[in-house]
């Protein structure tokens, strides 16, 4: 345990405290497993472990990455990094031997925000630490996994990222468990983003249908810094409630912040982002690509927040919906505090476009196939600002999963 | 016959857009079905691909044969019904170039195949582009009739390839649509068949039309020999067509 006391206090004191969004879970259900296992390289795991970080696109042979991170349930399996300027540790490792993360542990996410945060704090054990040195350009991404594999449990994670001033960082973070597992998965992820430094964040959650997924995610930018983040959900959990803030502190600053969520099952999805422009010239933009299927539930909210002159927000949710029970809620706010800020929203949420069907249709496809086709083209549009290599790898998933349906 | 129509009556949301239309397409032949706006062809094509918001409330449909009135739209496609389609919709995020590739995999045809068409349409750059976001109206024909060819069909429907299309993207498609009824794909010419609607009739320069059809208020006006009636059209316009007809109908009643 490396909490201070007072962190522990506060995260002691909010064990209770209800999310403000989403269904509410009683975290005393799920259990901390900390068996895990270590491993010398990815190539070690056992076979089924590897096919089934694999099916995430994680990269095994570690030939297209920088470095990897796995964790599985509780314990840290693997970190390294193969990049000279990159630094790919986990949460222990990097607390210990970077003196001034402490200066950044649990500042970017409030430890008592509600008792996710609280139960994260308390059971602290695994976690990465991603730092692109000064000046360090990448263009390949670190890869990191989160794994559960134990039944009933609860994972935990905290992880920091940081590029220091003037890099480019990229990272890849593949949500994942055994087909027998469920759990309760409490996640937490800081990122500081340095003067004209940039990140970008792509997460791809495949879970079971079994799993509650909390993740909770604070973000910094200084000047002239860029956060891209792109939150994949392609097999929803039962529930997952998302809600990352962004504060852009410096100026010129900006952030992107995009959900691309494949909603089936009778998953019930509450995902969303802030953005909080807090400094001169500063913009961000958040935008949500849904569809809806089966029986599924999904709010989508966006904050968009102004308290500068001369600072601009967008948020965008387009959804479609593939099924007569399916429900999609957009819920977008903007807020000014300033007088001259320029703050937009659209939203455009309706069934799948009879037209586009019958037009593929008529190219030869069957009803289903088109479908697939109208989904894929939907959810892969979303996807902007990554590295072509990171955007393949994301394509790849979309349509696997698709394909699958 | 290839295609024939038999007393086709649709409906649209409950209004009617064919009122009993005859038509039949032969072997070999390149039919022009023409008509002012509003006068049902497309309606007519998008009944014989099994569009199902054109509901039909009587008539038959047969395709080499077989009655297709009831027919998957798909297993229409299969049975060598090809279109190319005057506004199709813009889907975002699919790629032009994937298209291509599914399609021409599902209708076995080759690579080189398909790129002697691309590059005989002019559409090599257009692989990586979203389907039709930010196509031109020319770049929209030529891209839809490479794909209608790529489905290899014995029957090519055409709905307007020459509305809102320069002269230069008109003689580009109809040199593409003379080599494939010339034989340039599997089928030899005498399999397969053609219906162009066409309400300017600037195909015609390309293709020569066997015979053609007028088409107004959902209705088939009259038929003959393809040039003739094209010809008439260009010179006195659709009322006289009307007049005519009207005339007809007056003589065959009283």
């Amino acid at each position: 345990m490396v909490l201070t006391d007072e962190l522990k206090r506060r995260a002691e004191k909010a064990l209770d405290k209800p999310p403000r969004y989403g269904l509410d879970l009683e975290t005393s259900e799920f259990t901390p497993d900390y068996t895990g296992l270590e491993a010398e390289s990815l190539r070690d795991l056992s076979e089924r472990l590897r096919n089934i970080v694999k099916s995430i696109g994680l990269d095994t042979g570690e030939k297209s990455v920088l470095g990897s991170y796995l964790q599985v349930d509780q314990r840290v399996a693997y970190s390294r990094s193969h990049k000279k300027g990159v630094k790919v540790l986990s949460l222990k490792e990097a607390l210990k031997s970077l003196d001034w993360l402490r200066g950044l542990y649990w500042k970017a996410v409030p430890v008592d925000l509600d008792k996710f945060t609280a139960v994260a704090a308390l059971y602290e054990e695994g976690g990465y630490v991603v730092v692109a040195e000064k000046g360090v350009k990448t263009e390949m991404p670190v890869q990191t996994c989160l794994l559960m594999k134990s039944p009933r449990s609860l994972q935990t994670t905290h992880n920091i990222v940081v590029a220091e001033e003037g890099s480019t960082l990229h990272v890849i973070t593949g949500c994942t468990q055994a087909p027998e597992s469920f759990g309760l998965h409490a996640g937490i992820s800081e990122f500081y983003v340095g003067r004209n430094a940039t990140v970008t964040f792509t997460m791809i959650h495949s879970w079971s249908r079994g799993s509650h997924i909390r993740p909770r995610t604070g973000v910094i930018v200084k000047e002239g810094g860029r956060f891209i983040s792109n939150y994949v959900v392609l097999k929803p959990a039962n529930t997952i409630q998302a809600y990352p803030v962004v504060r852009l502190i410096g100026k010129e600053s900006s952030a992107l912040t995009t959900s691309i969520l494949l909603a089936s099952g009778s998953s019930k999805m509450d995902i969303g982002s802030c953005i909080r422009l807090e400094a001169p010239q500063t913009s961000g933009e958040a935008v949500s690509k849904v569809v809806g299927g089966d029986s599924s539930e999904t709010v989508v909210r966006s904050r968009i927040v102004g308290f500068m002159d001369g600072v601009r927000g967008h948020t965008e949710c387009n959804g479609i919906l593939v099924s007569e029970k399916a429900v999609i809620s957009a819920i977008p706010e903007l807020v000014a505090k300033a007088k001259d800020v320029e703050l937009t929203h659209e939203a455009a949420i309706g069934r799948i476009s009879e037209e586009e069907v019958f037009y593929l249709q008529a190219r030869g496809f069957t009803e289903e196939e088109a479908v697939s086709m109208i989904v894929r083209g939907f959810l892969e549009s979303g996807i902007v600002g990554l590295p072509k290599a990171v955007e393949e790898y994301l394509k790849k998933a979309i349509r696997e999963t698709i394909t699958a349906l | 016959m290839i295609l024939e129509v038999r007393d086709l009556h649709v409906e649209v949301s409950g209004k009617r857009v064919l009122n009993g239309v005859s038509l039949s397409v032969g072997y070999g032949e390149t039919i022009f079905l023409l008509g002012p706006n509003g006068s049902g062809k497309t309606s007519l094509i998008q009944a014989i691909l099994g569009n199902p918001s054109y509901r039909i409330v009587s008539g038959r449909i047969f395709f080499r044969g077989t009655d297709i009135t009831g027919l998957e739209p798909e297993d229409r496609v299969k049975l060598g019904i090809a279109a190319s389609f005057q506004m199709p919709p813009k889907i975002r995020g699919l790629k032009a170039g994937y298209l291509v590739e599914e399609v021409a995999s599902r209708f076995g045809v080759s690579d080189e195949y398909v790129e002697k068409l691309v590059s005989l349409l002019r559409l090599e750059k257009f692989m990586d582009r979203e389907l039709y976001v930010g196509f031109s109206g020319g770049e929209v024909k030529r891209f839809e009739l490479l794909l209608t060819l790529l489905q290899n069909p014995r029957l090519v429907l055409l709905d307007e390839p020459d509305s809102g299309v320069d002269v230069e993207n008109l003689a580009i498609m109809g040199e593409a649509l003379n080599r494939f009824l010339q034989g340039d794909g599997q089928l030899v010419s005498t399999r397969r068949a053609v219906l162009i609607i066409t309400h300017v009739g600037a195909i015609a320069k390309y293709l020569k039309p066997s015979r053609a059809y007028v088409m107004m208020n959902g209705e088939i006006f009259c038929y003959g020999k393809g040039e003739d009636v094209v010809s008439q059209i260009l010179e006195s316009g659709f009322e006289k067509c009307k007049a005519c007809f009207e005339k007809a109908r007056r003589r065959v009643w009283f």
